[in-house]
């Protein structure tokens, strides 16, 4: 009783603050406006992902919000022509996606309240967040776990394919997160005995021509075919390249699993870009309910694996079990 | 605040508490049941929370127990082991890594959704503690922890295994991730505003939306609502419903919780009070308005009513305001209720009887008025009459005028003779009644008695008092009243008033009467005091007048000037007229000194011998010996003020103090002067002590070259002046506008003064500062040296003095230089013959061994060698060989041999060889004497003028001289000085300075007429006069002759003219009791020194002179500060006969006429003898 002898004097004692208080109270919701930098086209879907999170949060577009989504494909002065309307037409918060446009979405919001939200971006070694738990400036996000997926990859095809010692890496020359990837990749494949084989390449044509210089006399010198998180294997002529070599030779090749007509990979292990999106939404819920984005946690996507056991068998690959049981998509 | 006011406020205040207490009432009760519907509505939503996350957790542990009991994995192999965790962590989602462990804690299989990297943390967090729990049969669910690459919230859960006995056969360890729970939380909703968390027993903050708090491991444990449940884990649920508590964000909330069980944590709700309370918070505002507005009403309703009851009370209260104020025939009106028409009758009655009452204290006060006007009239008319006689006269018959009465007389009483003696009366009676000294004894009579009682004696009717005295001179007095004149408790007098009306005195006359006494008391009072005040004035006045210190009285209260005198006025340059006019003017340069003097006046009462400049009237600034002291002057405190001019007095300190600092200066040059032999250095060491101790802006020397037409720059001081001296700087001697040239041709110190760059100026670019130059010939006898060139940065800086000054000095700079010169030119001459010497000794030698007889050669020198140092032995007899020795073909002697058979055929060319050899020599030996005796001679005059230099006194200078040259020889040398410099016209008298020799008898001091001196013609002011054998000399007369050589026994005489600058002030007088001879080298030498001592000589005479000059200003100064320092008349002139005794040794004494019979006002003053006044 004492307690609530307390609480209604207290009561009576902001009643007449309320009463001046509720007189200038702005009652009208407010609408935010959220620009939406798709920077790959392949993972465009993020934005979708993105918008049925904040829908479950009670955000509806075109009431309480609305997106003005701008999708290009990986170019830098695009992204960078595109983050500078965002910041003339003072967005509310900016979601942005791969790795390369959050850069660009930080430096260009640097002298500017916007708060960045990224998706599908590599933070090692890219000076995007200060640290994972408190990221600093006006970003947070959804980190791409690039070096973690790789070697998942490295492990799951060394499950698969026991006696693969050398194994084939292409990859897009000079895009900056293969890097932190291959410097993962190196310590366990040399624990584990295995010769990493890189083949950079400009373009899906070049890589074509790269791997047919990799045969002599029909015969090729490695055992597997690996690819990392990076656009180039997962463009359809750069996979279609490596699935024409890895049939042609018998040659086991997972990482990445993209659908081609007559083609396909052995295991894919990637994050869900639908998923990601809607991780994304909560991050830029609490921005909206006035928590920094530089004390918000950096997320990080969850990982999805697809095995292809029928080209297993067709190899004459025997996938364990338990690897089976742990796939969250298995193709028969 | 007006009846209407304090009753509206009334009516207002009275309903607005009844409605506010019982609207409080209503919101409280709203609020009581708002809460509780608000604690339920928490409690259940952290319920709901609560139960899901324990859903989620127990989902977990049956999953876990479940997959492992199906399997029986611990039979099985390890790959299906392996297999089963993996299927495991297929089945459930939440579920990130696995390891199963046997009884004996090894682990037997694992899975990971992970790379094995972070399979290892994982199993590095199953600790010997973990299993040991599970060992027991018991779950586990272990702490929150959080991914590093993540962030994620993971938890260990274990489950052991166990046969179908029961008996422990291991263990499975499964990582769930949490972020289901952050998830959760995230969606909860608490209404609008509110939140959710969760929290572990420890109150550790382990899901909540800003999961940077939680990643920092925020323990919360400090909110009470968290308090409560970390106390008490077990409860499922808050206790209190009102938990109105600071929230997690601070802001006061409604907290809740509900508890989950297992594991030990507790989901925790909070609303905003703001939120929770809104519907019964606008409920509230509702209430206060409508509150407002009833008493509002009740206010308006009230106003109405009191101002109904107020309106006849205010009219009454305006009624009564004006009767107040004058108004008093105004009546009230009788008007409103009962008790108002009551009070406006009574306030009638009461105007009514108030009004009756001042009619007739008006009438009493007019004819009172006009008794005090009649009074009053009386008084003023007496306060302007200061005269006593006629003081008593006028009151006596302005009273009787004034009120018509019979006959009024006024006594006075005499206190010599203590009577009260009339002093005027009224009428004939009044008249011969003072004509014949009518007189009374105290206590006789009515006056008598009025001036012992010191109080009125009234009789009404006199033929009724048989004690009343009638007085023949007044027979129709019929009532009598004596009133005495009393000021300061003494009785002056009495006033006596009589009237032939009976009745014609009443009391109140005779009040009136002594008011009237009272104020011819103090017109007495007024009138003596000024004749008093007059009396002093005129003694004080008369003292001043015969003051001739400049001095002036001012008044403290408003510095009005009471007294200034002739000499004040001279002194500021302001007419007395104006002076007195002004009040006290500013004179002051500082007001510091004001300040001073102001406050040594009101702390000490007086300022004695202070000194401050002043200014004049006209602006001219002045030094002043102000001395000052608070007295009282005509009746008012006043400052008397003495001011002497000291501005000579402290012109002369100046000079004399600059004067011995120059003397001081040039001495210490010149000492520095002397002791240094190398002209360069001594020129250099002259320049940098000038300018430094003269603190002068520049100092250079020019000397005059060889050529006589250029002189060129020699020495500067300072790294300036070594700058322009290797910048060789010349003037030609004839240059017309160099100020150096000039004072080169025209041989005296020349002053120039620059305002501004002018002819004659050259500046050098480093000396651009340059405003005053002097430039002072360096002449030694009648040959000029050089310039010494001095300079400052003040215009007119220099005068005749500072020329004297350094016209001495450069004399002594000449006399060192020259001193320099010799000694170099002597030590270059020594140096010349040493190397002949050595050349000759070398070459014979040489000679010598070349020779084929050198032993035979050798015999032959000895004679020869001994005829040179004996020239008086006899030349051998019979010389057959005779070699004459010549030097510049003047033979000086022989070389003779004796036996020439003997010789060899070439001895006569070798006799010839050695006799050129042997003359050389000898030339050589000579001149080495020679010069060995000049550098003796010039060490010798190098000491005398190092020793001259020196000289305390004109005795040390004569000595120096003396004693260091063949004066040492003569009997008698005397320095006489002449009592005025010889110009155009002869000095009369000469003064014996010092004396030197055996016949030095005659005393120091002692003044012979210069006509009286027998040699007087042979002084001469620019030449030496030597008189070598006074027996023949044809220039004196036979009786100086006989004077001289016949009493004196003087045989020679030396007449050196004494001259410093342009001053021929004495004689140095050498006499010998042999005749003498002087080569011309002496006499130089003799003329350089003399010359040196002359100007020393000056300089001491003029350094003593200073001395008796400061001497004597000091002495002045103390009697003048000790005369003024007397603090009245009398001391001054006792204090001025006994200063004036003491200064001159002679018995003195001051007395002032008067100015009227000239006849002496003080007593004369004189000076105390013995202690006592004669």
């Amino acid at each position: 009783m004492n307690h609530l002898r307390r609480a209604s004097w207290l009561l009576l004692l902001t009643c007449f603050s309320f009463i001046l208080g509720s007189c200038g109270q702005d009652t009208t919701p407010k609408t935010y406006r959220v620009g939406v930098l798709s920077g790959l086209g392949f993972i465009a879907n993020i934005a979708d992902g993105f918008k049925d999170g904040m829908a479950e949060l009670g955000y509806v577009e075109g009431e309480n919000i609305v997106y003005d989504v701008q999708e290009t494909e990986f170019d830098i002065p695009t992204y960078q022509r595109i983050l500078q309307q965002f910041v003339a037409d003072e967005v509310d918060l900016i979601l942005v996606f791969p790795t390369e446009a959050s850069i660009e979405a930080k430096n260009a919001t640097a002298d500017t309240d916007i708060p960045v939200v990224f998706a599908f971006a590599l933070i090692e070694g890219m000076g995007l967040v200060d640290s994972v738990r408190e990221p600093g400036g006006n970003v947070t996000g959804v980190r791409y776990p690039g070096p973690d997926i790789a070697l998942r990859r490295f492990e799951v095809l060394r499950e698969i394919v026991p006696d693969a010692d050398r194994i084939l890496i292409p990859y897009q020359k000079g895009y900056p997160i293969v890097q932190p990837q291959l410097d993962t990749l190196y310590p366990a494949a040399e624990a584990a005995g295995v010769t990493l084989i890189e083949m950079p390449a400009d373009t899906p044509a070049e890589l074509a021509s790269l791997l047919q210089a990799q045969q002599v006399n029909g015969e090729v010198d490695v055992d597997a075919i690996l690819v990392l998180a990076e656009p180039l294997t997962v463009t359809p002529d750069g996979f279609a390249a490596i699935a024409e070599f890895s049939a042609a030779h018998q040659l086991p090749f997972g990482g990445a699993y993209l659908p081609t007509e007559g083609y396909g990979a052995l295991f894919g292990i990637n994050v869900d870009t639908i998923e990601t999106g809607k991780q994304a939404a909560p991050l830029a819920d609490k921005i909206f309910q006035g928590i920094s984005p530089s004390t918000i946690p950096v997320v990080s996507a969850e990982m999805f694996m697809q095995i292809d056991y029928r080209m297993a068998q067709e190899l004459g690959l025997d996938v364990p079990e338990g690897l089976l049981a742990l796939a969250d998509e298995i193709i028969r | 605040m007006n009846l209407t006011t304090t009753l509206a406020i009334a009516f207002f205040s009275l309903s607005a508490v009844v409605l506010l207490l019982s609207g409080s009432l209503q919101i409280l009760s709203n609020l009581q049941a708002q809460q509780a519907i608000v604690f339920n509505q928490q409690q259940l939503i952290a319920q709901d929370a609560s139960a899901t996350v324990r859903n989620f957790i127990q989902e977990n542990l049956n999953t876990l127990q479940t997959t492992i009991r199906l399997a029986n994995v611990t039979a099985a192999a390890p790959d299906a082991q392996a297999q089963t965790l993996q299927t495991m962590l297929g089945l459930q989602p939440a579920f990130r890594q696995a390891a199963l462990y046997d009884a004996q804690q090894h682990e037997l299989a694992r899975a990971s959704r992970l790379s094995q990297t972070a399979t290892q943390l994982f199993l590095d967090r199953i600790s010997a503690d973990v299993l040991a729990e599970l060992e027991q049969g018991n779950t586990y669910i272990g702490q929150v922890y959080f991914d590093a690459a993540t962030s994620e919230p993971l938890i260990l859960m274990a489950v052991p295994l166990s046969n179908v006995f029961g008996d422990f056969e291991g263990s499975v360890v499964a990582e769930v991730n949490l972020k289901f729970m952050w998830d959760l939380v995230d969606q909860l909703s608490v209404g609008q505003t509110g939140l959710a968390y969760v929290v572990d027993s420890q109150g550790q903050l382990i899901a909540f939306r800003d999961t940077a708090r939680v990643l920092r491991g925020e323990n919360v444990a400090g909110l009470p609502v968290v308090q409560e449940f970390v106390a008490n884990p077990a409860v499922s649920a808050a206790q209190d419903s009102a938990n109105v508590y600071d929230g997690i964000d601070g802001t006061l909330s409604v907290t809740t919780f509900a508890g989950l069980g297992t594991p030990d944590w507790a989901v925790v709700t909070e609303l905003p009070v703001r939120e929770a309370f809104d519907s019964v918070l606008r409920g509230a505002a509702v209430s206060a308005v409508v509150i407002f507005v009833m008493a509002a009403l009740a206010g308006v309703g009230g106003s109405y009513i009191a101002r109904r009851l107020s309106v006849p009370l205010r009219n009454l209260t305006d009624t009564a305001v004006r009767i107040a104020e004058g108004e008093l025939t105004l009546e009230a009106q009788v008007s409103g209720t009962q008790e108002v028409v009551r009070l406006a009758d009574a306030f009638n009655s009461m105007t009514t009887q108030l009004r009756q009452l001042i009619d007739n204290l008006e009438l009493r006060v007019q004819d009172r008025t006009a008794a005090l006007a009649t009074s009053t009239d009386v008084s003023r008319g007496l306060t302007a009459i200061l005269d006593e006689s006629e003081l008593v006269g006028a009151v006596v018959q302005q009273v009787r005028d004034a009120f018509g009465y019979y006959h009024v007389h006024i006594y006075l009483h005499d206190e010599t003779i203590d009577r009260l003696v009339m002093a005027g009366g009224t009428g004939d009676a009044g008249r011969q009644m003072l004509a014949q000294g009518h007189a009374i004894e105290p206590g006789l009579g009515l006056v008598g008695r009025a001036a012992i009682t010191k109080a009125p004696v009234f009789v009404p009717d006199v033929s009724e008092d048989a004690h009343w005295l009638p007085n023949p001179l007044l027979p129709e007095t019929r009532t009598e009243a004596a009133v005495p004149i009393i000021a300061a408790g003494r009785t002056l007098g009495v006033l006596d008033v009589q009237h032939n009306v009976a009745g014609g005195l009443t009391a109140e006359s005779v009040e009136l009467l002594q008011a009237i006494a009272n104020q011819v008391a103090v017109a007495l009072q007024n009138a003596r005091q000024v004749r008093q005040t007059q009396e002093s004035e005129a003694r004080t006045r008369a003292v001043l007048e015969s003051v001739t210190v400049p001095l002036l009285i001012s008044r403290v209260g408003d510095g009005q000037m009471l007294y200034v005198n002739d000499q004040l006025a001279d002194v500021v340059r302001m007419p007395i007229a104006a002076l007195r006019q002004s009040g006290t003017p500013n004179f002051y340069v500082d007001m510091a000194d004001r300040r001073t003097v102001v406050g040594q006046i009101q702390q000490q009462g007086a300022v004695t011998n202070y000194e401050l400049r002043l200014q004049r009237a006209d602006g001219e600034q002045f030094w002043a010996l102000l001395s000052a002291r608070l007295i009282q002057f005509a009746g008012d405190p006043a400052i008397i003020t003495t001011l002497i001019d000291i501005t000579d007095r402290k012109q002369t300190e100046a000079t004399l103090a600059r004067q011995a600092t120059a003397l001081a200066a040039v001495a210490e040059v010149s000492t520095a002067a002397a002791t240094i032999l190398q002209p360069d250095q001594l020129l250099q060491a002259v320049v940098d002590l000038t300018k430094d101790r003269f603190a002068l802006y520049h100092a250079h020397v020019f000397l005059l070259d060889a050529d006589q037409e250029t002189l060129r720059l020699t020495a500067g001081a300072g790294s300036v002046g070594r700058q322009m001296v290797a910048e060789g700087r010349r003037i030609p001697l004839a240059a017309p506008g160099s100020l150096v040239a000039t004072a080169a041709r025209q041989q005296q110190a020349t002053i120039r003064s620059y305002d501004t760059a002018g002819e004659g100026f050259m500046p050098h670019p480093l000396l651009l500062d340059t405003r005053s130059e002097m430039a002072v010939p360096i002449i030694l006898g009648e040959t000029l040296l050089g310039v010494l060139d001095v300079r400052a940065v003040e215009l007119n800086y220099f005068d005749d003095a500072d020329k004297q000054t350094f016209t001495s000095l450069a004399a002594q700079v000449a006399v060192a230089l020259q001193n320099a010169r010799s000694f170099a030119q002597a030590e270059a001459a020594v140096n010349r013959l040493n190397l002949l010497t050595r050349r000759l000794t070398r070459e014979g030698w040489q000679d010598a061994l070349h020779m084929r007889h050198a032993a035979q050669l050798a015999y032959a020198y000895a004679p020869a060698a001994q005829a040179a140092e004996r020239p008086s032995t006899p030349e051998p007899a019979a010389p057959t060989l005779v070699q004459p020795l010549q030097v510049q073909g003047e033979q000086i002697g022989a070389l003779a041999l004796t036996d020439p058979a003997q010789l060899p055929a070439e001895a006569e060319e070798i006799l010839t060889a050695v006799s050129a050899r042997l003359t050389t020599h000898i030339e050589n030996l000579r001149l080495s004497a020679q010069t060995a005796q000049a550098l003796a001679a010039t060490e010798s005059l190098y000491a005398a003028s190092s020793q001259i230099i020196r000289a305390e006194s004109i005795a040390d200078v004569l000595t120096a001289v003396t004693e260091n040259t063949r004066l040492n020889q003569f009997a008698l040398t005397t320095i006489q000085l002449f009592d005025k410099p010889w110009d155009n016209t002869p000095p009369n008298a000469v003064i014996l300075a010092a004396a030197h020799g055996p016949a030095a008898t005659m005393p120091l001091r002692s003044v012979l007429p210069l006509s009286a001196m027998p040699v007087q013609a042979l002084m001469k002011r620019d030449e030496v006069t030597i008189a070598e054998d006074l027996r023949t000399d044809p220039r004196i007369n036979e009786e100086t002759r006989h004077f001289l050589v016949d009493q004196l026994h003087f045989l020679s005489a030396i007449f050196f003219p004494l001259v410093a600058g342009d001053q021929w002030y004495g004689v140095l007088i050498a006499n010998h009791t042999a005749p003498i001879e002087i080569s011309p080298d002496e006499k130089r030498q003799f003329t350089s020194l003399i010359n040196q001592a002359a100007v020393v000589i000056q300089s001491l005479r003029l350094f003593a002179d200073a001395e008796s000059r400061a001497r004597r200003e000091q002495l002045l100064r103390q009697v003048t500060d000790r005369i003024y320092a007397a603090p009245d008349a009398a001391s001054l002139l006792q204090a001025t006969a006994r200063e004036v005794q003491r200064v001159l040794g002679k018995d003195a004494f001051v007395y002032l006429e008067s100015p009227q019979d000239h006849a002496p006002i003080e007593h004369p003053a004189a000076a105390p003898q013995n202690g006592r006044r004669s």
